[in-house]
């Protein structure tokens, strides 16, 4: 069994400032840095706080900075690493709470800005849905790459303008902002194209590609981005033609017209019709049916 | 800049270097701020013109040394790489050669360029490199090398 060195570097919410723990623990073929992370904490040192829930990529819970990289700890095997030095930081960016704990009350703050949710005229129907909208597989091919977002934070980390820029609506809430603009369900365009249209809105972005390259879920922000400002030339060229915008399915026919039964009334069934039918087809053996 | 609200500051326009792009934008940063002090040393430069014949010619005397002729080798450079990287960025940032996204398939790639995106930069990185070819001989030949 291989020995790797971890260090944590924590942040100490009293005083103020990082500290370096250094940990020597065991590490098999498989264990990621998480699993790292809790054997320390089972096995030595009871006072590390980090995040975790679902250890499986799906929560976005454990994103950190492991040698240097943003990363999800659940999903990095500490082999794979190639390194007998492990270095564990809370990710960039964000303001530390403890340890290796970020706070993302900002990055949710921006998220909400965006409006992430679909806005329709119909609202009535929203509230009380009575039937689902029609959407073909090529309308959802637009958005969905950027509905695969898990809320993990990464991409912030990776993120030269939000290194220094407080106001900059950043990959994620933009990259989600594309997400409902494309989905053709949605039908506030105009709206969103606007919030985007700002100097902390897209145009705050140089395309340092960062935020795709360390993305987990190949969500691609950094091309939403230039998708939505694709949108925005168009509309500042007066060549913006709108979007289809999807329709509420039609009502499903009354029950004795269901589509089954589109190709004449189904017969009525008894025993003597069936028999007929069967020596018909000549597939009775013995005349009998019964 | 410190560490405002957990925020890396400066440092971050640098650090992670992730990929090509990143790397790109920093040099880009750079070569866009070393270009625009540039500017202004030669804007005071060519201001000695002003105070006669005599200033002008000893300031071009003073400024014609091998230090100087490299400085400015690297404005030049400097230039070549932020303009032809800068053609890539407009093409790239205004959504002009955006690929279509596409539904994420596991094992999740990283930033993606399809074939419309490697051409540019690589178009773009050929054509600084090519030019600076002929900078580099004038400036050899300015020194006497060549
Ligand atoms: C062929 C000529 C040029 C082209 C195509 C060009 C292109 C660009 C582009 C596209 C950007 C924005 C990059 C981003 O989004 O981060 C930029 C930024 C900049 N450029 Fe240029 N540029 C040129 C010449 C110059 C010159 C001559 C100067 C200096 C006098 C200069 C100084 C700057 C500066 C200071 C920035 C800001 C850097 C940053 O925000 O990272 N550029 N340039
Ligand atoms: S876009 Fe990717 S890196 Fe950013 S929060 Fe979503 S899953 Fe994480």
């Amino acid at each position: 069994m291989d020995k790797v060195r971890f260090k944590l570097r924590r942040w100490d919410p009293e005083r103020k400032t990082y500290q370096t723990s250094e940990y020597e623990i065991p590490v098999r073929r498989g264990m990621t840095v998480l699993d790292g992370l809790i054997w320390i904490k089972e096995n030595i040192d009871r006072t590390v706080s980090y995040r975790a829930s679902c250890r499986m990529g799906l929560c976005g819970s454990c994103g950190m900075v492991i040698n240097g990289k943003p990363m999800l700890a659940c999903e990095t095997q500490i082999l794979h690493l190639e390194s007998n030095n492990v270095t564990v930081e809370p990710l960039y960016n964000y303001e530390p709470i403890k340890d290796l704990v970020a706070d993302f009350h900002q990055f949710f703050e921006k998220q909400r800005t965006i409006k992430p949710y679909l806005i329709r005229e119909d609202v009535e129907e929203q509230i009380n849905p009575t039937r689902e909208y029609i959407q073909s597989p090529e309308e959802w091919n637009l958005y969905i790459q950027f509905a695969m977002c898990i809320t993990c934070g990464l991409c912030y980390s990776a993120c030269p303008t939000t290194a220094t820029d407080p106001k900059y609506l950043g990959p994620q809430a933009l990259m989600n902002l594309y997400r409902f603009f494309a989905d053709s369900r949605d039908q506030a365009e105009h709206l969103r194209l606007e919030i985007a249209d700002q100097v902390d809105g897209v145009w705050g972005c140089h395309l340092a590609t960062g935020c795709s390259e360390v993305c987990p879920k190949g969500v691609d922000p950094a091309l939403a981005i230039q998708l939505l400002r694709k949108e925005l030339l168009k509309r500042s060229l007066k060549l913006y033609r709108g979007k289809k915008i999807s329709e509420l399915a039609p009502p499903l026919p009354p029950r004795n017209k269901s589509p089954y039964r589109a190709f004449g009334e189904a017969p009525e069934f008894t025993i003597e019709k069936a028999e007929e039918k069967a020596r018909e087809f000549n597939i009775l053996k013995d005349d009998r049916v019964r | 800049m410190g560490e405002k609200e957990g925020r890396r500051g400066i440092l971050g326009w640098i650090f992670p270097i992730t990929n090509l792009e990143r790397l790109l934008y920093t040099l880009h940063r750079i070569t866009g701020i070393g270009l625009t002090l540039y500017l202004f040393i030669h804007i005071y430069e060519t201001s000695m013109r002003m105070y006669g014949y005599e200033t002008w010619t000893a300031t071009a005397e003073f400024l014609e040394n091998p230090l100087f002729h490299f400085g400015l080798l690297l404005v030049v450079l400097a230039a070549l790489f932020h303009g032809a990287n800068g053609i890539r960025l407009i093409l790239q940032e205004l959504g002009l050669i955006a690929p279509k996204p596409t539904q994420p398939v596991y094992p999740y790639r990283k930033y993606h360029r399809d074939r419309k995106i490697w051409m540019t930069t690589i178009l773009m990185l050929i054509l600084g490199a090519g030019v600076a070819v002929f900078a580099l001989r004038d400036f050899l030949i300015l020194l006497g090398v060549m």
